[in-house]
């Protein structure tokens, strides 16, 4: 999975591309801790992303509830297979799907 | 001696079963020769008449029909009695010594100095019964009687005088004399009679001390029998069962065992497992010395090779490992002969570390014969530390493995010479090439050779036959986290050669994850095993571990309609596959877990 983050003013950008599972959701963790610090808009791209497992999940919910209390946080250009996961897993609830 | 108590006479003493019926039985026999002496007394009785009717008893013949009758009477009745009843009654026993005391009475009355014996006869005969309170009232009884017949005797003149003490004539009894045939003839003769009556009562007290230990000894033998049969039971059913063993399985081979234990329970013992699904574990294995012992080490090595034996370790290092164990506190110096074969059932690769075993043979399809003569390690139990080699033999289909203990070459005829190996090899050549008939051939061989002898040793074998190989059909690996993206890998390019459709590899690959990585994290397993079948309307997987039992089915759903704060991940990998496969299933299964994903798309998704 490649990591490519942007930071512009107090928002963070965050595309990814490839899988974000098991092997690669630490990285996205570890990203994540190290550069939302100050963090009042997150937003992630997953144009690029083919799909997500449950540990990408809890990286995704993690980021969510940090981001609650910071400010907000988006999840855009879902593709149907994450877009099946989300709805499953109620995540879309949880989640700003755009 | 034994206590004395007068009321055992009337309340038999209360005996266990056991007991009770070795003196009841002591009891019949003890009547039947009563009544026999009786009867023969009877027969004696008769003869003396005989004897004084032709004059060589030269006794007043009146004195002598009329005491002999009488006393015939006293003896026959009895006899008849207690053979009417077939000896058979508790009460029998006083109507026996009651007619032999006053039958034996009636004539010292008559002719007290030809029959001085006579008192005797009835304490010596109550002995019989093993009931020294019998006895002493027997004597006591029989004091009382003797002496009123002797007193009668003298008085009425019956008793002839005894020309040293006086020198009257019959026709001169008087109460004086009677009283000095009392204090002169009756009182010595008692006093005798007393001491014999003691050794009596003490003889029969000793005898019932004797049959009650018996009777506790032969019990205790019939308690340890029924234990010894328990265990042979217990120790044969810690034994797999051939026909048990393939039932509802497809193996791809055909097995047979045979044991034969030269006592009740023994110290040979196989066994045969899977490790894994294409893994037979086999073991033969012989603890030294028979008997007990030998039974309870061989369970204690029985449970640490099985239990070692199905991790997965190559077989030299079960053996080194058992050995460790078995070395520790073994203070009887016991120990066991193992051979452990691995079986790949893909390849037909048997792995095997011999410890002290006998050499297997192979029999190969063709027909000829191999001894594997590798070298031995120690045997098991010995010394601490030894060291076991691995050697791979293989076998083709056809091939047969023929495992033994040394019950069989060992095995001796009446001339005491060995049946040996050779002889072991022609029967294995000679026989029909099908497990059950290899060990059906060699036991009748052997049974053949032996013939009457008495056989020392416990005799074991156990033959399999490899029909076919199993195809190996998906990956293998040990899960460690390096592993997740070689078995990605693995399954995305199977799904890519059946031309799977995208979101359906996206469906497999989620589900992979979900369900592989949890194998990684938690399951401590040494191996893992991946199968994915792809065709044109369904992918399969299936994936294998020897990890701890885990049933990813059982954990509760999580709840997915809280919010971010009160959400938690756990449980939602497993949630999420369940829901995008269109079925999951788990089992535990010769101690593997599998899961099994199968997801379905219509055809038209499958051309994209």
């Amino acid at each position: 999975m490649i990591i490519e983050k942007k930071i512009i003013n107090k928002t963070l950008e965050i595309a990814l591309t490839g899988r974000l599972d098991t092997v690669t959701a630490p990285d996205l963790e570890s990203e994540l801790t190290a550069s939302i610090d100050g963090i009042e808009h997150l937003v992630m791209d997953f144009t690029k992303l083919e799909y997500i497992s449950s540990a990408g999940l809890r990286v995704l919910l993690s980021a969510q509830k940090m981001m609650n209390e910071q400010g907000s946080m988006e999840v855009c250009h879902v593709n149907d297979s994450i877009r099946e996961v989300f709805d499953i897993t109620g995540f879309t609830d949880v989640l700003t799907i755009k | 001696m034994a206590q004395f108590k007068l009321k055992r006479l009337l309340v038999p003493e209360k005996h266990d079963p056991a007991t009770a019926e070795v003196l009841w039985q002591n009891e019949v026999h003890a009547n039947r020769l009563t009544a026999i002496v009786m009867f023969c007394c009877s027969v004696f009785l008769i003869l003396c008449m005989i004897l004084t009717a032709v004059g060589v008893f030269v006794e007043n013949p009146k004195t002598v029909y009329t005491s002999c009758t009488a006393a015939l009477a006293w003896h026959l009745i009895p006899c008849i009695i207690s053979y009417r009843y077939k000896f058979a009654k508790p009460w029998l026993k006083y109507i026996l010594l009651l007619g032999l005391l006053i039958g034996q009475a009636r004539i010292d009355c008559g002719l007290g100095y030809n029959v001085t014996l006579a008192i005797l006869l009835p304490v010596v005969f109550s002995t019989r019964y093993y009931s020294a309170e019998l006895t002493i009232t027997v004597a006591a009884v029989s004091t009382v009687v003797f002496s009123t017949s002797t007193y009668l005797g003298a008085l009425t003149g019956f008793t002839p005088a005894d020309l040293n003490i006086v020198s009257i004539g019959v026709s001169h009894a008087t109460v004086d004399y009677a009283r000095r045939i009392m204090q002169h003839t009756f009182l010595p003769k008692w006093m005798l009679f007393a001491i014999i009556s003691g050794v009596c009562a003490e003889i029969a007290g000793r005898g019932h001390y004797m049959v009650q230990r018996q009777a506790n000894i032969s019990q205790e033998n019939s308690r340890i029998e029924t234990e010894l049969n328990t265990a042979r039971a217990i120790q044969m059913h810690s034994l797999p069962e051939v026909e048990e063993f393939v039932k509802d399985r497809d193996v791809p081979f055909d097995l047979a065992t045979s044991i034969v234990p030269a006592k009740e329970v023994g110290g040979d013992f196989f066994n045969y497992f899977y490790v894994d699904p294409t893994h037979l574990a086999l073991l033969i294995a012989d603890v030294s010395g028979k008997g007990v012992p030998a039974a309870l080490y061989m369970m204690i090595a029985k449970l640490l090779l099985d239990s070692i034996g199905s991790t997965g370790k190559s077989p030299a290092h079960v053996l080194a490992e058992v050995n460790h164990l078995l070395c520790d506190k073994n203070l009887e110096e016991m120990f066991v002969t193992v051979w452990l074969g691995v079986l790949d059932l893909t390849s037909g690769e048997i792995i095997t570390a011999n410890a002290g075993h006998e050499n297997p043979i192979i029999c190969r399809a063709d027909g000829t014969l191999e001894e594997i003569t590798t070298k031995h390690g120690l045997v098991l139990g010995g010394i601490d530390g030894a060291h076991y080699r691995d050697e791979v033999l293989k076998l083709q289909p056809g091939d047969m493995l023929f495992v033994y203990t040394d019950g069989i070459p060992e095995a001796n005829n009446p001339l005491e010479e060995m049946y040996g190996v050779e002889r072991l090899k022609a029967a294995l050549t000679a026989a029909e090439k099908t497990p059950t008939a290899l060990v059906n051939a060699v036991s009748e061989d052997v049974a053949r050779f032996v013939g009457v002898a008495p056989q020392f040793d416990d005799s074991t074998m156990l033959t399999l036959r490899l029909n076919r190989l199993l195809e190996r059909e998906g990956l293998r690996v040990y899960p460690s986290q390096e592993s997740i993206k070689e078995v990605q890998t693995y399954v995305e390019s199977r799904m890519e050669e059946a031309g799977v459709p995208m979101k359906a590899v996206s469906k497999i690959n989620i589900g992979l994850d979900e369900m592989y990585s949890n194998v990684v994290h938690h399951s401590n397993a040494s191996w893992a095993e991946i199968i994915c079948d792809a065709d044109a309307e369904q992918v399969t997987v299936i994936l294998r571990d020897n990890g701890i039992p885990f049933d990813p089915l059982n954990i509760p759903e999580p709840d997915v309609t809280l919010s971010a704060d009160e959400r938690h991940v756990g449980g939602l990998g497993i949630f999420m596959t369940k829901k995008m496969m269109n079925e999951l299933t788990y089992r535990y299964v010769d101690g593997c877990n599998e899961v099994r994903m199968v997801l379905k798309y219509n055809e038209s998704e499958a051309n994209k």
